[in-house]
């Protein structure tokens, strides 16, 4: 899996080798602030993260048999 | 399972080739509720040449299947994952260099925290009788390796990220215990960088096809003030010894594509390259990682560059791997269906063109799609392993309809046209 950029303007990109169900966005604390059902059949995603206020976060992503979680800043 | 290979259809561009790939094996899943997974790994230095596979198939349950495989094709053995100690899904598996393979799962399917996003078990089992040596669970990230949870070098040792800790653990192979912590702090100063910079992400890019005592280790720093308001960031790269992540070459700053591939010190990436015309091409770029220095660099032509917008399309894809003097490039693209059939014009599927290089020659080149059955799917490229002598393991996925899983193991045979 692949989420980039770290530092993130806007956008960010998140690739699987699997098909994507559920992308989460949450704070350091664990606040939910995004919760996105995907449509089937996408393993590779762009999210916006306009309008989230700046700092960490971490990026969930749940596939059919994983899930993944990566910390990225929002500028 | 060879019938498969009558659902794919290859067409075939020869250009100046001399030589061809044929399938040793392959097999595939197709299902209307889930599909099979299909991981391939290459299993290092001592099982030379085999690749090998989980993948799970709905039934009365998932079953988890661990075969290993020749490049010949042979199946050289095959064990259900199924009634292990932690009897869930593997969701990764790596294998070390004297005997044994690690398996990792996600430790719960229910999200209620950070640490139980986090949380993940993993096993260590010996590759002769599968018996588990020992387990371990904890909240931890894998630092992403070609898409592989799990990842081993040849000291016998291999690191997770904590993220709530913001550092990094080495554990051995032998017993699981922590051989080493390195902090955001050491990580930084390593990078020659002050304690006021702190880690946020890692990824460590080794050789996809063996084992290695050697990486490329990429790091994102951030520096925030005292209302945590970001005031610098910086990313930087550094050739490492993976017993220690101690940089051997001088760190640089990573400001280049996500796709990358690493030799033993030799950094391959790409650029985006003008040409005098007006059109674009991208070549792959071969760095000594120790010098800094381009050492070799080939263009390849590019089909997801749109000529309209002179932008590559964001929904294409590309990817590069490297084995020695054979470098692969296989790229995402939308196949207009009017080229096999006039009265379906205005439709496209996804394909995959996939390409052979000997040094910078191009030695084939191969466009693959689904059209079998009664409808056109999505094919899509899922992994590569580049095998000795141009051969490869193919990882699949093809969509749309139905939903199906393939993998295929290639060997590249010399033919004059």
């Amino acid at each position: 899996m692949d989420i980039y950029p770290t530092l993130v303007s806007e956008w960010i990109n998140i690739e699987c080798e699997d098909e994507i169900n559920r992308v989460q966005v949450l704070s350091v604390n664990g606040a939910l602030f995004k919760d996105l059902k995907v449509e089937p059949d996408k393993s590779k995603i762009e999210l916006s993260l306009s309008g989230l206020p700046a700092g960490l976060y971490f990026i969930r992503v749940s596939t059919a048999e994983n899930q993944l979680l990566r910390k990225v800043y929002k500028k | 399972m060879r019938s498969i290979l009558l659902t794919i259809s290859f067409l075939v561009s020869y250009f100046n080739c001399s030589a061809q790939w044929s399938y040793l094996t392959e097999d595939t899943y197709s299902g209307p509720l889930t599909y099979a997974t299909f991981k391939l790994h290459c299993t290092g230095d001592t099982i030379i040449d085999a690749a090998t596979l989980i993948y799970n198939r709905p039934g009365s349950g998932h079953i988890p299947v661990l075969s290993q495989i020749g490049i010949d094709g042979t199946l050289l053995d095959s064990v259900s994952l199924a009634g292990a100690i932690i009897p869930t899904i593997p969701v990764g598996c790596a294998w070390t260099n004297d005997g044994h393979y690690l398996i990792s799962r996600d430790s719960s399917s229910v999200f209620s925290s950070i640490a139980e996003s986090l949380s993940k078990e993993l096993e260590i089992r010996r590759s002769d009788n599968h018996q588990v040596q020992w387990s371990l669970k904890g909240n931890f990230i894998i630092p992403n390796f070609y898409q592989r949870d799990v990842f081993i070098n040849s000291r016998d040792a291999f690191w997770l990220y904590n993220p709530l800790k913001n550092e990094m653990n080495a554990l051995a192979i032998t017993d699981g215990d922590t051989l080493l912590t390195i902090d955001s702090a050491q990580i930084a100063s390593s990078m020659g960088l002050d304690s006021t910079y702190k880690l946020i992400s890692i990824y460590i890019e080794g050789p996809s096809w063996r084992k290695s005592d050697t990486a490329v280790v990429f790091y994102d720093f951030i520096k925030l003030d005292s209302t945590n308001t970001l005031i610098d960031n910086k990313s930087k790269y550094a050739l490492v010894l993976l017993d220690s992540l101690r940089p051997i070459s001088v760190s640089r700053d990573w400001n280049m594509s996500s796709e990358i591939d690493y030799e033993d010190y030799t950094l391959i990436s790409s650029e985006v390259r003008y040409n005098s015309n007006n059109s674009l091409d991208r070549a792959v770029l071969k760095e000594d990682i120790l010098t800094g220095l381009n050492i070799d660099s080939f263009e390849v032509k590019s089909l997801s560059y749109n000529p309209d917008t002179l932008n590559y399309n964001p929904d294409h894809y590309f990817h590069f791997y490297s084995r020695g003097r054979f470098s692969f490039y296989v790229e995402e693209f939308d196949f207009p269906l009017s080229e096999l059939d006039t009265s379906l014009s205005g439709f496209d599927i996804q394909a995959l063109k996939v390409r052979l290089y000997e040094g910078s020659v191009l030695k084939y080149e191969n466009i693959i799609m689904d059209t079998s059955k009664s409808g056109y799917y999505d094919t899509k490229f899922r992994q590569l392993l580049p095998l000795s002598n141009g051969s490869m393991a193919l990882n699949l996925g093809v969509y749309r309809i139905r939903l199906k899983q393939e993998y295929y193991l290639l060997t590249l045979t010399e033919t004059t046209f």
